[in-house]
């Protein structure tokens, strides 16, 4: 099995998770790593059986590579909250580009980012998504075995509260805490929560989630649905980007 | 069989308790009530209260009583069916596959068990220990395990066991019973097991006197039921508004997180996966709590036939008050509270049914 690991507008994190778990990607005899940068100074660039890339698109020259990953990839799966959302980076797309280029950067001129930055399933098909900020490295090991096994990957579509409750908390929400569990998809293993620490929203939203309940509970409560939402890797995902747009009008 | 002890008699029982079985008990656990394995008899919760209300909940120390605080936020089904249980492993080496199933033989007892918990415990054993398709795995752990009941001094504002069934003599499945009476303990012995533990602990039989005062007591706790709920006709009535604009009202505000269900001492649904090594050697079989609330508990072929929160939320409600009655005959619901506590959202499933009754 031919892997490829890519960078776009990212932090490099979730790449990372890659070594967390090498050792055991590399019992299985069937895969060979042909394109990692970060790990490796041979890499070829031909066809893949999956290709992994961690980042958003935020450039004319990310624009056109993700093409010709996605042309040369069986599998193309999206990792981290950038590749899935657009990252911490997609706050700009809420704001005016040009004041925001003007405000941050001396030479303006040398800049050449795109006004947003975008997930790559806006630009490609991807075939998987795994979420977090930084990624799970275990469901790498799950992606790469239900492919060799040519077993089908189930979505995740439960919130952080099902992983939450499972370790045996009790629910901080209730207590006093503002937590995006209810709205956030799970695969940390509720790690916040378990902490006495709201969720914040590292795992994305979750698709089909009751986005317009929680920002009642906030209210209730005093808290800012709004800053919670807004500040986070994951405000641009297309499961709630029309909502987030609602938030800011 | 009758006894009477005092706190020391108290100790002993749980010190003999602890000599044969793994014992789990209440304890707090910043600044919760939860069943926990391993506490010491000094770290149980005596004299603590417990304040709950819809999305609220608050411990409080108060009186030199012992018994004051309610059932623990957490159920016996943690313990009995836990969240994720291995349930098989297949191993493949030189071609041959072996198989393990996992058993659990381990000796539980809980020490503190209030009759709601009882109830839903009768209801488990029903889903579980039927006679068509009894659970190994559960069975293993029912068969080895000792419980020891305490009765209620008072109720929250959310309890409501008395209007689901939960009788103030009902005992369902424990060994020994006890109801605390001014600064001593009416002990009940109910089975053998229970027999044989407080014999070899040689302690006073009761008089008749102190049987009737533990009766009084009891009697004395019906008064402090705030809420009620009208069981009579109640799946009719239910069946009868199932496609009422109302669930939609309740679909709003519902958030799917699925603490209800999870809080519950009776839910059982649950998932199974099949987990794979990388090298193809190994598989194991899990099975991890489901939720009707998880959009992928009604999917069939990629199409969920519950997509909408209100649907879930309906399938929840009618299951425990309507859908039970038709399966299991009786309500899928005990009244113990816990889901009404710890709902974000303030739903509360006593009002909401009482309402969708009356409507």
């Amino acid at each position: 099995m031919r892997v490829g690991v890519f960078k776009f507008s990212s932090c490099d994190g979730c790449q990372l998770a890659f070594f967390d778990v090498l050792e055991e990607l590399l019992k299985s005899r069937e895969i060979q790593i042909e394109f990692f940068l970060e790990a490796q100074s041979i890499n070829r660039f031909d066809t893949f059986d999956v290709s992994f890339v961690e980042g958003s698109v935020s450039t004319e020259e990310e624009e056109e590579r993700i093409r010709q990953i996605r042309e040369s990839s069986r599998y193309l799966v999206s990792i981290g909250a950038c590749a899935v959302s657009g990252g911490i980076q997609s706050i700009r797309n809420f704001l005016d580009f040009e004041t925001l280029k003007n405000e941050v950067y001396n030479y303006v001129d040398l800049h050449n980012s795109l006004p947003t930055s975008r997930p790559i399933s806006d630009y490609v098909k991807v075939n998987y998504e795994v979420r977090g900020c930084p990624i799970n490295a275990f469901e790498l090991v799950e992606i790469v075995t239900s492919i060799i096994l040519n077993k089908s990957l189930t979505v995740n579509l439960n919130p952080v509260c099902v992983e939450c409750k499972a370790k045996g908390n009790i629910c901080i929400l209730v207590l006093g805490s503002p937590c995006l569990g209810p709205i956030t998809a799970s695969g940390c293993g509720a790690l916040c929560p378990s902490f006495k620490r709201g969720c914040y929203g590292c795992f994305g939203p979750l698709r089909g989630s009751n986005f317009e309940g929680l920002k009642q509970i906030f209210k209730e409560r005093g808290w800012d649905f709004q800053e919670s939402i807004l500040s986070s890797f994951n405000s641009y995902n297309k499961n709630f980007r029309d909502e987030v747009w609602k938030l800011g009008s | 069989m009758f006894y009477i002890i005092d706190v020391k008699g108290l100790e002993s029982i749980y010190g003999s308790l602890k000599e044969t079985f793994h014992v789990i008990s209440p304890t707090l656990k910043d600044g919760i009530l939860l069943y926990s394995e391993d506490v010491d008899f000094n770290s149980l919760p005596f004299g603590y209260t417990q304040m709950e209300g819809p999305s609220f909940y608050q411990l409080l120390q108060s009186s030199g009583r012992y018994f004051t605080y309610l059932r623990p936020s957490n159920t016996l089904k943690y313990f009995l069916r836990s969240p994720n249980m291995k349930l098989l492993t297949v191993k493949r080496s030189n071609g041959e596959l072996s198989f393990e199933y996992h058993i659990n033989h381990r000796k539980l007892a809980f020490f503190d068990v209030r009759r709601c918990d009882l109830k839903a415990l009768q209801t488990l054993d029903n889903v579980y220990l039927n006679d068509r398709f009894p659970d190994p795995y559960y069975r293993s752990l029912r068969e080895n395990m000792f419980l020891v009941g305490v009765d209620c001094q008072t109720a929250s504002d959310v309890c409501f066991c008395h209007c689901m069934g939960v009788y103030l003599e009902d005992s369902y499945g424990a060994d020994i019973f006890i109801t605390e009476l001014d600064g001593r303990f009416l002990v009940t012995a109910l089975s053998k097991k229970g027999v044989e533990l407080v014999e070899k602990l040689h302690i006073k039989k009761a008089s008749v006197e102190d049987i009737q005062k533990a009766k009084e007591k009891r009697e004395g706790l019906l008064s402090t039921f705030k809420k009620y709920l009208d069981t009579k006709d109640l799946k009719e009535n239910l069946y009868r508004n199932i496609e009422h604009p109302y669930w939609e009202e309740i679909g709003k505000r519902c958030l799917s997180c699925t603490n209800c269900t999870q809080v519950c001492p009776t839910c059982f649904c649950f998932d199974i996966k099949e987990v794979n090594s990388i090298e193809l050697d190994l598989s194991e079989r899990v099975v991890s709590w489901d939720s009707c609330f998880n959009q992928t508990f009604a999917t069939v072929h990629k199409f969920n036939i519950r997509d909408t929160i209100t649907s879930r939320y309906r399938q929840w409600l009618m299951h425990k008050m309507a859908y039970w009655q038709d399966q299991f005959g009786e309500f899928g619901c005990v009244g113990c509270g816990r889901c009404i506590t710890w709902c974000p959202a303030k739903i509360d499933i006593q009002v909401e049914t009482a309402k969708l009754r009356e409507l």
